[in-house]
């Protein structure tokens, strides 16, 4: 019983009368009394409310253990708060359980703020809470945890999400506190690495109730704004070593969603290498302190030189390489094509010799056939003139028989008859020098034909090419690539397909 | 107000398409006169990267929020006498 609200009510009702005096004494109380009336059940619970809201502050702070915690079904939570002396039952409505960011359980210390009120239909005094708030490092981590799991299964731990660090940030922004070591050494780390390094600092709170806020705050305003200051690369978030109260702000869910939502890659390095916080889990980049994340995201720019060099080296080797490659490929190929320029050259040569040693007027079948045609006319005329001769020679030798056999004495018939022995063999020697004469002439006129013939001309090397109609390719401009021509020789024919041409 | 060199690509580029560029020619794969106009650039971009590297103007602001914006401070002491 709480002896000090009862004790108001007896002074102020009943200042003469003790409610043990009362109860001891087997007289029955008086009904109609006017100081202190005889209430109803419902009054003094009413009362109970009013004395509540008028005595104790409107918010209470209360601290103690949680025990038998459940959930009604509609999610209401019950649960009793307790130290080692008392214990108080709670009750926190549906409302106000879905805010809290861990589920509370058995045995967790927490601070409750509410109020102390009286469900009065029951009588029942309860406390009415509106924020639980877990106490001691056991229920900090159990708090963590829950949010790990929460923040893992919504897929922000994934790497997959995460932004990829550039290779050299130019330009970096760190969120810190500006007192301290921290700042310094992360700065000295820097600039030890990469000189050119511009560098911008956002100072915040890293720890206590304003720090979060204060974080959350300064990563929109460096993503909102990077333009305005030239752009930034790569943020910074960094604070150094300290209890898991301390660093708390940096598992808080507001911080892990403001890095998650950021545009700009965040690495952070918190605290000591075991330390790890939310903020670590969802960054695009995790180092084990403020100085260890500052190496793994700024380089050193001595190791990047050499790094180009060698670069810089492969690729001239390279390059050198192909380009001796190339020239021993040249060399071949300018060997090669000169060897087929030549014996184009001289096929060509050749050819233009063949064409040029063509006789250009004559179609062979046509000079054969007029070869033949003068030979027989020759013959015949040789023959005829021959023949006329002898048959003149005949009519003479007739005349002269005939007029011998009308003179007719036997001296000048012997002598005519020698003189028609000598006419006669002069007849036939004549004839036959005559015979030998034109023969002799038969014989250089065939072998002038011969010579000047196109057998001849054949038979010296050239030979007459004809296209596939037959027509004799004269000029060089006839000879269309591609085309079957046929090629006589002296002894025969061939046939063949014409190349493309080299013109001289 | 900070101006950035908009025309020159950034580092990350750069290596990123030097390393391309190396890795096209040590196959073997490209033509000699693209090859040669290839290392040219390559060169280019070697250079490109050396001079933002070799760069030592080292440059440290305190940002500040203003006019619902940021504005930065140069730091007017050098790192090594940061502590307050």
């Amino acid at each position: 019983m709480d002896g000090g609200l009862f004790e108001n009510l007896r002074r102020e009702k009943s200042p003469g009368r003790s409610a043990k005096a009362v109860s001891k004494s087997n007289r029955a109380p008086d009904e109609h009394s006017v100081s202190n009336p005889v209430r109803t059940v419902s009054q003094v619970n009413h009362m109970i409310q009013e004395a509540l809201s008028a005595q104790l502050p409107a918010v209470l702070l209360v601290r103690g253990e949680i025990s038998n915690y459940s959930v009604s079904q509609k999610g209401h939570v019950y649960f009793t708060l307790k130290d080692p002396q008392a214990e108080l039952g709670c009750v926190m409505w549906r409302s106000d359980a879905v805010r809290l960011n861990f589920t509370p359980q058995n045995g967790l210390a927490v601070i409750a703020q509410g109020a102390v009120r009286i469900y009065e239909p029951q009588g029942r005094i309860q406390f009415y809470a509106g924020v639980l708030y877990p106490q001691g490092a056991g229920a900090l981590e159990l708090a963590f945890r829950q949010l790990c799991e929460k923040l893992r299964s919504a897929g922000l731990f994934d790497a997959a999400r995460k932004r990829p660090i550039p290779r050299l940030p130019g330009r970096v922004v760190i969120i810190t506190s500006p007192t301290g070591d921290v700042l310094h050494d992360v700065l000295i780390t820097a600039y030890r690495r990469f000189p050119g390094l511009h560098s911008m600092v956002f100072p915040t709170a890293v720890q206590g109730a304003a720090a979060a806020p204060q974080i959350v705050r300064a990563i929109e305003l460096v993503n909102q704004h990077a333009d305005q200051i030239g752009g930034v690369d790569l943020i910074l978030l960094v604070r150094g070593g300290g209890s898991i109260e301390d660093l708390w702000a940096f598992n808080e869910e507001s911080v892990a969603r403001a890095i998650v939502q950021s545009r700009i890659p965040i690495a952070t390095g918190i605290g000591h290498e075991p330390d790890v916080t939310i903020a670590d889990l969802v960054a695009d980049l995790r180092g084990p302190t403020p100085t260890g994340v500052t190496e793994l995201t700024i380089p050193d720019v001595a190791v990047l030189n050499r790094e180009l060099l060698s670069q810089a080296r492969h690729l001239s080797r390279d390059v050198m390489h192909q380009t001796s490659g190339c020239r021993g490929e040249l060399k071949d190929k300018t060997r090669a094509l000169t060897d087929e320029f030549r014996s184009v050259v001289f096929d060509g040569a050749r050819t233009l010799e063949n064409f040029r040693g063509q006789i250009q007027s004559i179609e062979p079948r046509h000079a054969i056939a007029q070869g033949w045609r003068r030979i027989e006319t020759t013959e015949h005329s040789l023959f005829s003139g021959v023949s006329a001769v002898v048959g003149r020679l005949r009519t003479d030798l007739a005349t002269w028989s005939d007029r011998l056999h009308a003179a007719s004495p036997e001296s000048r018939l012997a002598r005519a008859d020698a003189g028609l022995e000598s006419l006669k063999a002069a007849l036939v020697f004549g004839a036959g020098t005559l015979m030998r004469d034109q023969k002799h002439r038969l014989d250089a006129l065939v072998r002038n034909l011969e010579l000047t013939g196109p057998q001849a001309v054949l038979q010296r090397g050239f030979t007459i090419t004809t296209d596939r109609h037959g027509a004799v390719i004269r000029q060089a401009a006839q000879a269309i690539p591609g085309e079957r021509i046929n090629t006589q020789t002296a002894d025969g024919a061939f046939a063949s397909v014409i190349a493309p041409m080299h013109k001289p | 107000m900070v101006k950035k060199d908009e025309k020159q690509i950034s580092f990350e580029q750069a290596m990123t398409q030097l390393e391309k560029i190396v890795s096209q020619i040590a196959s073997g794969q490209i033509g000699l006169e693209e090859s040669l106009a290839m290392y040219e650039k390559g060169m280019e971009l070697v250079q490109r990267c050396r001079t933002i590297l070799d760069r030592a103007e080292k440059r440290i602001e305190m940002l500040s929020q203003s006019n619902g914006g940021l504005s930065a401070e140069p730091m007017n002491s050098s790192s090594e006498d940061q502590d307050e």
